[in-house]
């Protein structure tokens, strides 16, 4: 290496910029150039002066930032805002939901028709008891009968099939 | 304030300081920028993920905001007329050092900062600043090649 090429990586070198076999060909090379050495010397000079003229910054600079920073509560509960997004939608859901339920009163229908329907079918059954009674005695044709009015088909009544 | 930040803080604030000191040459601004950066930086902590991360963008903004100020400066000062203001004294040692410094570019001052001041590699640096390895070194090279014509034109005078 020659000097113009050495004092090119001088710099780098004090930084650990440079590669293993360029270390060694540098260090060789000021073992013999003093101008080299002395130009190194120079850099590191500067280098030392830019490090020695560095200053604390003031205590108050310290203060200023603690006390603007926002406080951590509001930091902490930031995950609070989608989760009771999340449980708002969650709550409307669940209330259109059981809004869509049949009512009570609706409910009660129910077995209330039940109740009818078996009704009908005893009376039915009554009736055709005494049906059967005078079918049985005067062979007269069986017509089935069903006083029913509430719109539902009893399930087990089929009769005159 | 948190152990983390305070911890960081303790770690970083000297360098940040001076990085910002060597390029504005103004206490005043460099401790304005120094706290605007720490506190964005605090309050924007958890979207960060290991140490290298923190150190790179602690300089990064510094050194733009930096650019910024030096940029709207020399904008204000083109359009004043020329006054001669007292220089402000920055620091007892080291003083013409920072005033060598000053009549470097810009582009040339922050690397040369983040390399001495700031102890960054080579690779580090490239990524503060957001230029190639060739750059970074090209860049140092030069300002520390004129750093040192500058000190030897001063030592002659």
């Amino acid at each position: 290496m020659n000097c113009e090429e050495v004092k090119e990586l001088l710099y780098d070198y004090i930084k650990n910029e440079v590669s293993t076999p360029e270390i060694s060909d540098i260090e060789t090379h000021l073992k013999h150039c003093e101008a080299c050495e002395s130009e190194l010397a120079h850099i590191k000079g500067i280098s030392s002066l830019l490090k020695a003229a560095m200053e604390e910054p003031h205590e108050s600079v310290y203060l200023n930032i603690s006390r603007s920073l926002k406080p951590a509560a509001v930091k902490k509960i930031a995950w609070l805002k989608p989760a009771l997004a999340a449980a708002l939608v969650m709550i409307i859901a669940a209330g259109a939901y059981l809004y869509t339920l049949p009512k009570k009163s609706e409910l009660a229908e129910v077995p209330k028709a039940i109740v009818e329907s078996y009704a009908v079918v005893e009376n039915t059954y009554v009736e055709e008891e005494e049906a059967e009674d005078a079918a049985a005695s005067d062979e007269g044709t069986y017509a089935a009968t069903s006083n029913y009015t509430g719109g539902y088909t009893p399930v087990s009544y089929i009769i005159g099939q | 304030m948190d152990r983390r930040f305070e911890a960081i803080y303790r770690d970083n604030a000297r360098y940040v300081y001076n990085v910002a000191i060597g390029m504005l040459r103004n206490k005043t601004d460099a401790e304005d920028i120094m706290q605007n950066v720490f506190i964005k930086l605090f309050d924007n902590f958890d979207a960060f993920r290991g140490d290298s991360s923190i150190r790179t963008y602690l300089y990064r903004m510094t050194v733009n905001k930096c650019l910024d100020l030096f940029r709207l400066r020399k904008i204000r000062e083109s359009k004043l007329e020329k006054i001669d203001l007292p220089q402000e004294k920055n620091h007892s040692a080291g003083n013409e050092l920072y005033s060598l410094l000053e009549k470097l570019d810009p582009d040339l001052k922050s690397p040369v900062l983040l390399s001495e001041i700031g102890g960054f590699s080579y690779k580090e640096i490239g990524e503060i600043l957001g230029i190639n390895l060739g750059t970074v070194k090209s860049r140092i090279h030069r300002g520390m090649n004129k750093l040192r014509e500058l000190a030897a034109k001063e030592a002659s005078i």
